[in-house]
């Protein structure tokens, strides 16, 4: 079982180690795209792209995530605006894992967000808006930007690890618990290893 | 590390490589979008729910590299590697660790590591890799027991595996037939230990009472709810595909024994395809080698084959034609258990080769084959390079993204089927991309019953889409914010009040009522606001011959014409662009007439640069397909 485990982690490891290079590699490649294109669009799609490849301390991010900040203040139209700092939201959101990466530039571009928003409810002729709707529309786009219905982070680690601990529970216990002849002491850990881990696992999906 | 072990580490570290830079950057076609939005917010994805991938799928959400779509693709790496160690251990241990042995097994994890399902399902964010983890981990199981004698343990192991899969995929338990014919037939133990086995068997399958725990709460994505045993049932059983849920499936396999015809012929078919015909003398010696070795041996390894080819193949995949469908989503998918287990028995049969050599004193030929047998599966590499790569494939998620980034504000995304809305709910729950956006998804055509996964927490969108909450439609169609991939025809319920008119990748509904040159200056506003968003580059390098992709980049070719169309003059050659497009059983026509003059050629040259580049022809399996029909 040891040599098994040992060897399922070397896999794990040469996987992850691979996945890293190759996101790293993807960044250098992406950025200097970025730095060529002439349209601001794409240059935003090269810069979101290198982001979507995020390696923790790389300085590819920063970079990236400032290319398209600096993109975003050039655009007049407020439709492109919206587009660049959108962009620049929705990545920032899917790079995050057990932590949110960049949870400043996030604070600070919602409002612009809501406000080219709610600038362009009113300015769609058909929807019949004025002026003084704005403070409604803002604060409704508001509160939809900060709503976050993502599973909790803790409870949801909790609940996938413990799903991975009782069942290596079970397998140990039966393994080791269950030669030619019965292995109490094994019985009784994996036992209450899978009472414990499975309860957390229910509580964890639970609360999550 | 011996250099045996160091060879055998090279060997799986390069597979690994070769799939890791293969991985659809950011999320793939079909499921993907659904499974990574449902692994993300640990929800139900489609039946049977897939519980145990959709929590796997959220450990390796966590992993502080790249985005959450393609972490979660990395899964089908894992396991895929995990899956070819085990072909590799099960050939080495049969041939008894011999140094022939080494190779042949080294052989056989190649050819179905670069054959062309087995890879294309190793680099998307799909179940299949992890249902044949397992299914080879019970033939491992089954070995032992077979190598060894039998085990209690071993018997208990299974019984969990068993439990187990049912909350990966369902074909994992078509196990249960070789196991049991095996311990009937041989091992007089197995009947007294069948009471615990059962015990470990539930054990193994408590793993979908999270489908309930995770159903009675609201969260992020829930496809369909698990609140009591009948939609349980109904969940677990895959009732809603009526004649494809899983009770009708086995059913079929026990009727019309005519029906096994065809499935060997489209089963032999997809073996030509990923393996070639050379691989099919080495299969039979391999059977041969095993009849010789053992009779129980023969018999469990021809029953797991027999199950996961033939037998499957009756159940799913038996019409007289395949078309593109079958081959993609059936062909393609489901046989990959069926594949390892090919690979194991070619392997054996290229050591059975190696016995009669040194039997006959041919030292130089056992020398030289070796090494033919691993270069020459190794050479598929180039193939998959070229066909299923996805290093490079934006496609899914930038289609999706063009089309939320040229909605206006607050407004209706109407998808039909399963593409186009798997990508949305990625886009819009995971991405969180233009989240003013309300998307509602539909299965039928004829009706207006929608999902609204892509328009929660309903308390929110209530404030903003009144006239969708309360059932007005209309009145969110003069604020011409309701837009859909759905062309309404005559068979559509909107059809008698409502137009759809081609708005860059999709429709815009607009009453009937509503003035002709108004609608034209509308349209012709918006298309060239909507220009700047325009990136035909994905469409024109994504390198891959995936079906989901190529028919993306074909509908998207609707939006160069209308393009077009905004920036035509009243010169130029007129031409009539005709396009059909199916929504199911019903298929509408877009058609528009363009004038084309220097202004706007160079979008229909886009045109038919997408529609030549994305020819679905290019579908490997299909290719053959129509030659033979």
């Amino acid at each position: 079982m040891k040599e098994a485990i040992k060897k399922i982690s070397i896999i794990l490891f040469v996987v992850v180690l691979l996945f890293y290079v190759k996101s790293f590699i993807t960044q250098r490649h992406l950025i200097s795209q970025a730095e060529k294109a002439e349209n601001p669009i794409s240059a935003i799609r090269y810069y979101e792209r290198t982001l979507l490849s995020y390696v923790p301390l790389s300085p590819y991010n920063k970079e990236a995530i400032e290319g398209i900040i600096d993109k975003c203040k050039k655009l007049s139209d407020l439709e492109q605006r919206l587009y660049c700092y959108e962009t620049l939201r929705s990545a920032l959101y899917q790079i995050r894992s057990f932590y949110q990466p960049y949870k400043e530039e996030i604070k600070n571009i919602e409002p612009l967000i809501a406000e080219l928003k709610a600038k362009q409810m009113i300015q769609w002729k058909y929807n019949n808006f004025s002026e003084k709707d704005y403070e409604y529309l803002y604060n409704y786009h508001i509160e939809i930007l900060k709503y976050d219905s993502s599973p909790s982070l803790v409870w949801s680690a909790l609940s996938v690890f413990s799903l991975i601990l009782w069942i290596f529970s079970v397998f140990l216990g039966i393994v080791k618990g269950f030669g030619f002849s019965l292995n109490k002491k094994y019985l009784i850990i994996s036992f209450i290893g899978f009472i414990l881990f499975f309860s957390l696992w229910i509580i964890g999906l639970y609360n999550a | 590390m011996n250099f045996k072990n160091f060879f055998l580490f090279a060997i799986f570290s390069l597979i690994a490589l070769v799939y890791i830079f293969s991985l659809p950057p950011i999320l793939s076609t079909g499921d993907g979008g659904e499974l990574i939005a449902a692994s993300y917010g640990i929800g139900t994805a489609h039946p049977s729910g897939y519980p145990l991938y959709v929590q796997l799928g959220k450990l390796f959400s966590f992993l502080p590299i790249g985005n959450i779509g393609v972490r979660i693709e990395l899964i089908s790496v894992f396991f895929s590697i995990l899956t070819l160690f085990l072909v590799y251990f099960i050939v080495f241990k049969l041939s008894e660790k011999t140094f022939e042995g080494y190779f042949a097994a080294i052989a056989s994890v190649f050819l179905l590591a670069f054959s062309y399902s087995f890879f294309g399902q190793s680099i998307v964010a799909k179940f299949y890799t992890l249902n044949s983890f397992f299914v080879m981990l019970l033939v491992f199981l089954g070995v032992l027991i077979l190598l060894n004698g039998y085990e209690r343990k071993l018997q208990f192991l299974a019984s969990f595996i068993l439990g187990i899969t049912l909350s990966a995929h369902h074909t994992g338990f078509m196990m249960i037939v070789p196991f049991f014919i095996l311990g009937i037939f041989f091992y007089k133990n197995f009947l007294k230990n069948l009471h615990l086995s059962f015990l470990f068997f539930v054990l193994g399958f408590s793993v979908n009472i999270y489908l309930y725990i995770r159903g009675i709460k609201p969260n992020l994505f829930n496809m369909i709810s698990v609140t009591d045993w009948n939609s349980f049932l109904n969940v677990f059983l895959r009732k809603s595909y009526a004649s494809g849920s899983s009770i009708d499936l086995i059913i079929r396999g026990f009727s019309d024994f005519y029906g096994y015809y065809n499935a060997f012929k489209n089963y032999f078919y997809l073996l030509e395809k990923n393996f070639t015909f050379f691989s099919i003398p080495f299969f039979i010696f391999g059977l041969v080698w095993l009849f010789k070795k053992s009779k129980k041996f023969f018999l469990f390894i021809l029953i797991s084959f027999f199950v996961y080819s033939i037998f499957l193949a009756r159940l799913t995949f038996l019409s007289k034609n395949p078309d593109i469908h079958d081959l993609y989503v059936i062909g393609h998918q489901y046989f990959i258990p069926s594949f390892a287990i090919y690979c194991i028995l070619v392997g054996l049969g290229v050591y059975f080769i190696y016995g009669i050599f040194e039997r006959l004193n041919f030292n130089l030929v056992k020398k030289v084959v070796p090494i033919i047998a691993i270069l020459f599966p190794l050479l598929m590499i180039f193939d998959r390079l070229t066909d299923q790569y996805q290093g490079e494939n934006y496609v899914p998620y930038s289609y999706t993204k063009e089309i939320f980034s040229s909605l206006p504000v607050s407004s209706i995304y109407m998808t039909y089927g399963d593409n186009h809305a798997f990508q949305a709910w990625y886009l819009k729950l995971v991405g969180r991309y233009r989240e003013d956006i309300c998307h509602i998804a539909i299965d039928d055509y004829k009706t207006m019953i929608w999902a609204l996964q892509g328009c929660k927490p309903y308390s929110l969108y209530e404030k903003f889409f009144p006239e969708l909450f309360g059932g007005d439609l209309i009145e969110l169609i003069k604020k011409k914010r309701y837009h859909s991939i759905v062309a309404i025809s005559e068979k559509h319920p909107l059809y008698e009040i409502v137009d759809s008119h081609p708005y860059f990748f999709t429709f815009i509904y607009i009453e009937k009522s509503y003035d002709k040159k108004n609608l034209k200056e509308f349209l012709k506003e918006r298309l060239k606001k909507i220009e700047a968003f325009v990136n035909y580059e994905d469409c024109l390098s994504h390198k891959t011959d995936d079906v989901f992709t190529l028919l993306l980049c074909n509908f998207s070719t609707i939006g160069y014409i209308n393009i077009a169309k905004a920036y035509e003059d009243n010169i130029g050659k007129e031409i009539n662009f005709e396009q059909k497009i199916s929504y199911g059983d019903t298929t509408t026509t877009f058609n528009m007439k363009v004038k084309i003059s220097r202004e706007n050629e160079k979008y229909i040259n886009i045109y038919d640069a997408i529609k030549k580049y994305n020819n679905i022809n290019k579908f490997y399996l299909y290719e053959g397909s129509n030659k033979k029909n």
